[in-house]
């Protein structure tokens, strides 16, 4: 591990995500220091993987080069971004009005609801736990054969500048509808990788097995602790003790290679294991946040960027995401019989009922 | 009907590791259970979209229709949508505190985690996880022979021959060395030619038939082959069959060049 590649992973993997997420915080109008940073990471990097996808289907099926997509995605990056910078112009206009909600918020942020000693004793373990799940999988080594294709798509894509052209083992022009390649076509998670490693200069190989796990761990416990605080009614000690349990069931849950423990610890730089551990969870939490009576409108096209993010990880996100979004739906209608949100949650599967449609009679 | 619940177990239980998975999944049983009594508001975010989940999941028309047709072979990736440690986890804490005492709270949560612990199995283990051999975290063989063979193929499309272990790892580490066959020697991404599984054959075995391999890699224009030593038994010249020595990596990866084609060294 370098310092520069340090650098730069912290830069692609955590500010720009928080700075493109922060555009969402001003929408929604989150409050609290800690609130706002967790939002603005985990929902900024749903934002980069939904623009990504939109970029990367067509530019791939128009045979584009890999220069092209890169170019592309940052152009369209741009706007999110100015947004957020908008945002925090607006926002600073009226820290006057937000600044006693923001104390009060920090107050309960600090202190919660639970006993302080034990709320520390809780968040230290907790910390503890998960920062070593973040450190093992990026200080050691973990081989999957399932790489041969992604990390060998990924190495083919920043050496010859091109998409899916060939054969990821034997080299045969295979362009992006042969074999099991089309399922790629529409989910380009190697794609984005391997425009991370081109911004970046770090072999594929290398950023997916030591720096990836690391950065995409602590973002899949920063969407559980949201989780957690939804759960537990925002009181600290629950949530660090929720983290715990959580981190145990992980650490202790390798029953077998399938399972979300098992996606998450052994091979999180995989799309269909960033699909398992981030990007349907994050359904979930947005779900919850939908499922309240009185929810703001702005998680309405948070489901829309979440289900078209699914699609770019894996051909699993293209079929849970919509599968997902259908029963949550289902559950909220029968609770609030409001038919107009069920239609706008079913909405957001739109993109991977199109994707689907593809994959299927394509 | 009854063949596809069986099918449909059988997914389950391939998910979950069979028994040694059950205990776990038992917790989550018990646990959504719980969700149900636990007011509306667990009973609308954790109880019916798991409920819903399983009836989606355990129905054998679906698994008939869509699971065989679509979902084959990975029909149990379908679990991802159960939120089973979340559910467990939000229980769990919710039950301690349900504990007033502290120090009885704390000693609560000591013996659910060792629960977890006992009915469990380690992700980090030496079954898992081993001491890199390098920053790209492939095999450092793989590596090494790629460095050698390199700059002495013509372009990056000429085929070389490497043992099993390897076959998977040299593209992750280059894509201007691309081994005859891969990881579609045993059935992934695209479909491997007869002369290519015979060659997959004859490196899966002890004894490799020399022969047979360096004719077929004359015929695919391959210049180089990789012997893995210490699994292959062959002899240590294969003039006779036109492949000479030019290095031994690690001591056991032995690597031949065919004689007599023009170098681009």
């Amino acid at each position: 591990m370098s310092f520069r590649d340090i650098l730069f992973m912290s830069i692609l993997f955590v500010l720009l995500p928080m700075w493109i997420g922060y555009f969402w915080v001003v929408c929604l109008k989150l409050r609290g220091t800690v609130s706002r940073l967790l939002h603005a990471w985990v929902l900024g990097f749903a934002t980069m993987l939904a623009v990504a996808q939109v970029l990367l289907v067509p530019l791939v099926a128009l045979h584009q080069s890999l220069t092209t997509a890169l170019m592309c995605w940052e152009a369209v990056l741009t706007l999110p971004a100015a947004g957020s910078f908008f945002a925090l112009l607006v926002q600073w206009r009226e820290s006057a009005q937000t600044e006693a909600a923001d104390k009060r918020m920090r107050r309960s942020e600090t202190a919660g609801q639970g006993n302080r000693v034990w709320t520390v004793i809780f968040g230290v373990l907790a910390a503890i736990l998960i920062l070593m799940q973040a450190y093992i999988p990026a200080r050691y080594e973990h081989r999957d054969d399932d790489d041969s294709r992604f990390v060998s798509e990924e190495v083919s894509a920043v050496v010859h500048d091109t998409m899916y052209w060939d054969d990821p083992i034997g080299s045969d022009q295979l362009y992006w509808n042969t074999g099991e390649v089309k399922k790629d076509l529409t989910s380009p998670w190697a794609m984005y990788i391997a425009m991370c490693s081109r911004i970046s200069d770090i072999p594929p190989a290398v950023l997916s097995h030591t720096y990836l796990p690391f950065f995409l761990i602590l973002l899949c416990y920063a969407l559980y602790l949201l989780i957690g605080r939804v759960l537990c009614s925002e009181n600290w000690e629950k949530i660090f003790l929720f983290l715990i349990f959580l981190s145990v069931l992980h650490l202790w849950g390798y029953t077998s290679t399938h399972t979300l423990a098992s996606m998450l610890l052994l091979r999180i730089w995989q799309g269909k294991a960033v699909c398992a551990s981030f990007l349907l969870p994050l359904l979930f939490y947005l779900m919850y946040q939908v499922m309240n009576r009185r929810c703001r409108r702005g998680w309405y096209p948070l489901l829309h960027v979440a289900g078209t993010g699914a699609c770019l990880l894996s051909g699993i996100g293209i079929v849970t995401g919509p599968v997902v979004l259908f029963l949550y739906g289902i559950v909220d209608f029968i609770y609030y019989r409001r038919w107009k949100k069920t239609l706008v949650i079913w909405s957001a599967a739109l993109p991977g009922a199109v994707c689907l449609a593809y994959y299927l009679f394509g | 009907m009854i063949t596809y619940c069986s099918a449909v177990w059988g997914e389950f239980t391939k998910f979950i590791g069979g028994r040694g998975g059950l205990a776990h999944w038992l917790l989550f049983g018990a646990a959504v259970l719980c969700c149900l009594v636990m007011g509306k508001r667990v009973r609308k975010k954790l109880f019916w979209p798991s409920a819903l989940v399983l009836v989606f999941f355990f129905n054998p028309l679906f698994y008939a229709y869509v699971g065989t047709r679509f979902l084959s072979g990975v029909y149990w990736r379908l679990l991802w949508m159960l939120p089973v440690s979340f559910v467990i986890a939000f229980v769990l804490t919710e039950l301690a505190y349900k504990i007033r005492k502290n120090v009885l709270r704390a000693a609560a949560v000591i013996a659910a985690c060792a629960c977890i612990i006992i009915t469990g199995e380690r992700e980090f283990s030496a079954a898992t996880y081993s001491e890199k051999e390098n920053a790209y975290e492939i095999p450092q063989a793989a590596i090494e022979i790629s460095d050698l063979v390199m700059g002495q193929l013509t372009d990056w499309k000429e085929p070389i021959i490497v043992p099993n272990e390897l076959m998977c790892y040299i593209r992750q580490y280059t894509c201007a060395v691309t081994p005859l066959y891969g990881r579609n020697a045993e059935g992934f991404i695209t479909n491997i030619e007869p002369a290519e599984a015979s060659v997959f054959a004859e490196m899966s075995s002890e004894e490799p038939d020399v022969k047979l391999i360096t004719d077929i890699a004359k015929e695919k224009e391959c210049r180089f082959i990789v012997f893995n030593t210490s699994f292959h038994r062959i002899p240590e010249d294969l003039t006779e069959y036109g492949y000479e020595k030019i290095d031994v990596v690690e001591d056991v990866y032995a690597v031949y060049r065919q004689i007599g084609p023009a170098q681009t060294e």
